[in-house]
């Protein structure tokens, strides 16, 4: 390592437990650059809930486990009946007006205080890394302190990535870190950049200390084989496919199965799949963890992916994965490892299940393998070594 | 899918060709489809939500409804005064502390009528939904059943 740097991590919301990918990444990097020497601080709001943008913390600055967090007020009156007609458009495909998504991005929960925060005081901070990009923080907060900033887009290939307001951020920040090669050839389509603008290895995953597959089936009373999800769950997600498809395999299939889902957000189980699907909602990143290594496999369904860690996760737990071949960076990790199988209809779904059931040593082979490709290519050893490399050159000459 | 620089790595596990058995997955749905052995499938569920994702408005609907359930608890008690330093802080807050007293006096009722109104509000709007989600996944069925009825009962009934 360098020097130790004075990094400020910018985000909307900074959770103690949460499942949204970009959310997690910017606590672990929290931890781990504090680890490494640095001096960190999370600029953040006070929102908890990201379906209503309330205000829940106190604003102000705590320490936690070697870095400091400050809160700033989200800006009241969000949401507006012009901001809901953009974002119905936006989030269709729809062509809007610069006006619209200027306050279509006015409501994603921007905070002047963070804002001006960063123009009087961002002098004292050597660099800033902001994710991820579709947000208030980011959108308004980037601007003021765009020299000295690493952005992690953290932007899956929706709608939004074609809007002219993500174009210009992409081209503010000098360096961009994607979670993958497919985010990071979106990236470099949709804002025109040069290929050396982009790096990949925006996150890492390590492995917990322990596992016990046993001690999660007990805890929850799961006895029959499961797939397994965790993330955000929304039909954007692909969750409504894997419940249909999952109940379907069990249902019309015949195959003895469950489908436990964890994470942030609920979305409706239809009365024909509830006898064959276990919601658990939030769990604890030890649980998260049990239940990855106890599953038959992990499903990622999502047809948009940006960082994908869940998989990666369950590649850590020894487990293979299930993914939607629309998913193209999950799908060509799988291709690319060995690590796991994709599927395109209810179909292959339900047979994949019965290749990975029929035999247990090939499904543990195709775990291992996964494992050791994100052992190599996503260990955060790596990611912090590219992270802490970015940083140094953007802070450059400052004391 | 490219995945360029994610291509050069070391793998000490056992060799798996994950395409071989995605090729070996499509030969075998080709053949149960060859048989028939998918034809009492009830795939209604799945249908329907082809068809919704052709109309796109069920997520608005869902989103929507999620945030108002979590607005309409409204929390009008009472909160933490605190002072933002300086020489008056505390005089501030004794301040702000009998305004509060005296708003909530005249505030409360008013509040508390309008949240029960719109905790009312918001689950009739759930229940509605509930309501004709089920019934549209149960007509959804129907459909399909008598889609495969006709398949069945004649070629021309398509």
């Amino acid at each position: 390592m360098g020097r130790p740097l004075r990094i400020g991590l910018v985000s909307p919301r900074f959770e103690p437990v949460t499942a949204v990918g970009a959310e997690v990444q910017i606590r672990q990097l929290a931890q781990r650059l504090s680890a490494r020497g640095h001096g960190v601080e999370v600029l953040t709001t006070c929102v908890r809930d990201p379906l209503t943008w309330k205000n829940h913390y106190h604003p102000g600055r705590v320490e936690e486990e070697g870095y400091a967090v400050t809160r700033f007020p989200a800006d009241p009156h969000r949401v507006s009946r012009r901001f809901l007609e953009a974002d119905r458009r936006i989030r269709r495909g729809e062509t809007v007006s610069r006006g619209e998504e200027d306050h279509w991005a006015a409501g994603l929960g921007a905070s002047a205080a963070l804002v001006k925060h960063l123009g009087v005081e961002g002098e004292k901070i050597d660099v800033f890394i902001f994710s991820p990009l579709v947000c208030g923080t980011t959108f308004f907060g980037l601007p003021s302190v765009a020299p000295r900033s690493l952005l992690i887009p953290a932007l899956p290939d929706a709608p939004e990535a074609r809007l002219e307001i993500v174009r210009e951020r992409l081209r503010l920040a000098p360096l961009l870190l994607a979670g993958s090669e497919t985010e990071r050839d979106l990236l470099l389509s949709a804002a025109d950049l040069e290929p050396d603008r982009v790096a990949t290895c925006a996150a890492g995953v390590d492995p917990m200390a322990e596992y016990h597959p046993r001690g999660f089936r007990q805890r929850h009373g799961i006895e029959v084989p499961f797939l397994f999800y965790t993330g955000r769950r929304s039909r954007r997600r692909g969750v409504d496919r894997l419940i249909e498809y999952a109940s379907s395999a069990a249902r019309n299939g015949g195959i003895d199965l469950r489908l436990v889902l964890a994470g942030e957000e609920t979305i409706a189980i239809p009365e024909h799949a509830r006898d064959y699907v276990l919601d658990l909602h939030f769990l604890g990143e030890q649980d998260k963890a049990d239940g990855l290594a106890a599953a038959l496999a992990t499903c990622q369904p999502s047809p948009t992916e940006a960082l994908a860690l869940a998989p990666m996760e369950s590649w850590l737990a020894g487990r293979p994965v299930l993914a939607d071949a629309r998913g193209a960076v999950t799908a060509a990790r799988c291709r690319l490892s060995g690590g796991g199988l994709w599927y395109r209809d209810a179909f292959e779904f339900e047979e994949a299940v019965r290749l990975l059931l029929e035999d247990e040593d090939r499904a543990a082979a195709m775990g291992r393998r996964g494992r050791d490709f994100v052992l190599e290519k996503w260990s955060w050893e790596r990611a912090l070594g590219v992270i802490e490399e970015a940083c140094a050159g953007l802070a450059g000459g400052r004391p | 899918m490219s995945e360029g620089q994610e291509e050069d790595f070391g793998i000490t596990a056992p060799a798996l060709d994950a395409e071989a058995l995605v090729r070996e997955v499509r030969e075998r749905v080709r053949r149960k489809t060859e048989s028939g052995a998918y034809k009492d499938y009830d795939l209604a569920g799945i249908a329907s939500l082809d068809y919704e994702e052709k109309l796109g408005e069920e997520d608005f609907l869902r989103y929507h409804l999620q945030v108002v359930e979590r607005l309409s608890d409204v929390n009008y008690g009472d909160f933490e005064i605190v002072s933002k330093g300086g020489r008056f802080g505390r005089v501030e807050v004794l301040l702000k502390n009998v305004i509060w007293k005296l708003l909530r006096f005249y505030t409360y009722r008013l509040f508390s009528q309008q949240r029960e109104f719109d905790c009312q509000i918001s689950e009739a709007l759930q229940s509605h939904y509930r309501w004709s989600r089920g019934e549209i996944d149960r007509l959804s069925r129907e459909v399909e059943r008598l889609r495969e009825e006709l398949r069945r009962s004649g070629p021309a009934a398509d």
